[in-house]
């Protein structure tokens, strides 16, 4: 198998992931919360920064023009919607978060290091989301609108389960890390039939 | 748990036919042009065009306006604050409560325009265009960076298998939860703590599946000689008619008729 295919696949599965992700809610204390930030910071922690990166570049990109992947639709028009800054803020924060994941290669991450990661990334989309949220609100649509309502609004209420995926997603990457780290997985479907029909191999 | 995403409304109309190129182009076009006019009569007549398309597309009004909901709050938003905030004269006044009559005018002006936006790039594309023929138009717009060293095909390749494979993880992740759930996994109830250790529950072997998914994928890919877009034929090739030329042709008239309008009358 070809790197090319494979990174190629690795990276459409993942977007898939990231979008699925958007869809998917969880009931939590006071607000339900999507999947999609635990799903993005998951990726930014295992794949290689290269095709995290790419994961959601593409996913953006699918977004603009029109593709129905983020949570409010798609289209152009959602540079100027106010959750625009936090996608933004995902694509710096899977590089920068798989950056640090990477500065040490040799030796496979621990908690500590996959947490800082994880708080780097969280930091990046939250500090992007709410630049391009006052950006929006007060420049293009105008006057000033009360900053406290937009920070309760951009920041306050999702904020407490994000950091709690931050503090438990390291676990949930260190257990993963060696899938992603290997040798390709013989498919499942394949191991079955090499298995029974051609035992040598 | 079964989902479609997007809103694409299925319907055998003129727009819906119209060339995924044209479209893509189209939008952008109008999309520049909604910046540069803001004259009550231009937004009338703009307004018209759209009125016009919806008939066109044969898309129920009450949808098209659906489309609209996600940005109401902010379009609400910024006409209270600009007419709370607005410059003088004032359009009733009662001690520190002033509504400003400017005010009121930049506001409706800027939640119009948001408005005007949002219902041009849904009705060209989202609404009238299936993701896959976006997918396709988009490889051939970027076709001719190919030479540059610009991944235009595996860009339109792993978007298409990317959205191909949006509602299998979904209900992937809505088994596994099942499944962890039965287990004793707990992620509605109990603490902070519990619950996310529930979801890590899930999370593991959703990634662990979709990983492996992808290898298979590009397994199975090569096994039937994948190799890259080069040579590659189509089984319905983009073709650009005279009905896409139409189309381009009343986008570019409809902006300059705009333009005029704003500028010269």
């Amino acid at each position: 198998m070809h790197e090319r295919t494979r990174n190629m696949m690795r990276v459409a599965l993942f977007t898939a992931l990231i979008t699925a992700g958007a869809f998917i809610r969880i009931p939590f204390p006071l607000v339900p919360f999507t999947l999609q930030f635990m799903f993005v910071l998951l990726t930014g922690l295992l794949l290689e920064r290269r095709l995290a990166l790419s994961a959601v570049a593409l996913y953006i990109l699918m977004g603009l023009i029109g593709l129905p992947v983020f949570t409010g639709g798609g289209g152009p028009d959602y540079i100027l919607r106010p959750t625009f800054g936090y996608i933004v803020g995902f694509a710096v924060g899977v590089w920068v978060s798989g950056s640090i994941v990477a500065a040490r290669p040799a030796e496979r991450p621990g908690y500590r290091r996959l947490l800082v990661a994880s708080l780097a990334n969280f930091l990046i989309v939250y500090g992007l989301g709410l630049i391009h949220l006052i950006f929006v609100t007060r420049i293009l649509l105008g006057r000033d609108t009360a900053l406290a309502v937009l920070l309760f609004q951009g920041f306050v209420v999702t904020a407490p389960s994000d950091i709690a995926a931050c503090l438990a997603l390291p676990l949930a990457a260190r257990r993963l890390y060696p899938f992603f780290r290997s040798a390709p997985a013989v498919p499942r479907s394949q191991s079955k039939t090499l298995t029974s029909r051609t035992p040598s191999r | 748990m079964s989902f479609t995403i997007g809103n694409y409304y299925p319907a055998d109309s003129p727009l819906h036919r119209v060339d995924p190129r044209a479209k893509i182009l189209g939008s952008l076009v109008l999309m520049v042009t909604l910046f540069l006019f803001s004259r009550p009569v231009a937004m009338l007549a703009y307004t018209l065009f759209l009125l016009v398309l919806v008939a066109v597309a044969r898309i129920p009004l009450r949808l098209v306006l659906g489309t609209l909901r996600p940005i109401l709050m902010l379009a609400l938003i910024a006409l209270i604050a600009n007419i709370l905030t607005g410059p003088e004269p004032w359009l009733w006044q009662r001690s520190f409560l002033r509504l400003s009559l400017p005010g009121l005018e930049t506001g409706l002006t800027m939640a119009l325009r948001l408005c005007l936006l949002i219902l041009t790039t849904q009705l060209l594309l989202t609404l009238t265009t299936t993701p896959i023929l976006i997918a396709d138009g988009l490889e051939a717009l970027f076709a001719p960076f190919t030479r540059f060293g610009f991944p235009a095909h595996e860009l339109a390749m792993m978007m298409s298998i990317a959205l191909r494979f949006v509602p299998t993880l979904a209900e992937e992740a809505d088994k596994i939860m099942k499944a962890q759930s039965s287990r004793g996994a707990d992620y509605d109830t109990g603490g902070v703590l519990a619950r996310a250790r529930g979801l890590i529950s899930v999370l593991v072997p959703l990634f662990v599946s979709a990983l492996k998914r992808a290898d298979e994928l590009a397994t199975a890919m090569e096994a039937r000689c994948y190799r890259g877009g080069e040579g590659r034929t189509k089984l319905r090739p983009l073709v650009f008619r005279r009905r896409d030329a139409l189309f381009s042709l009343a986008v570019a008239l409809v902006a300059a008729f705009v333009l005029t309008i704003e500028h010269l009358l």
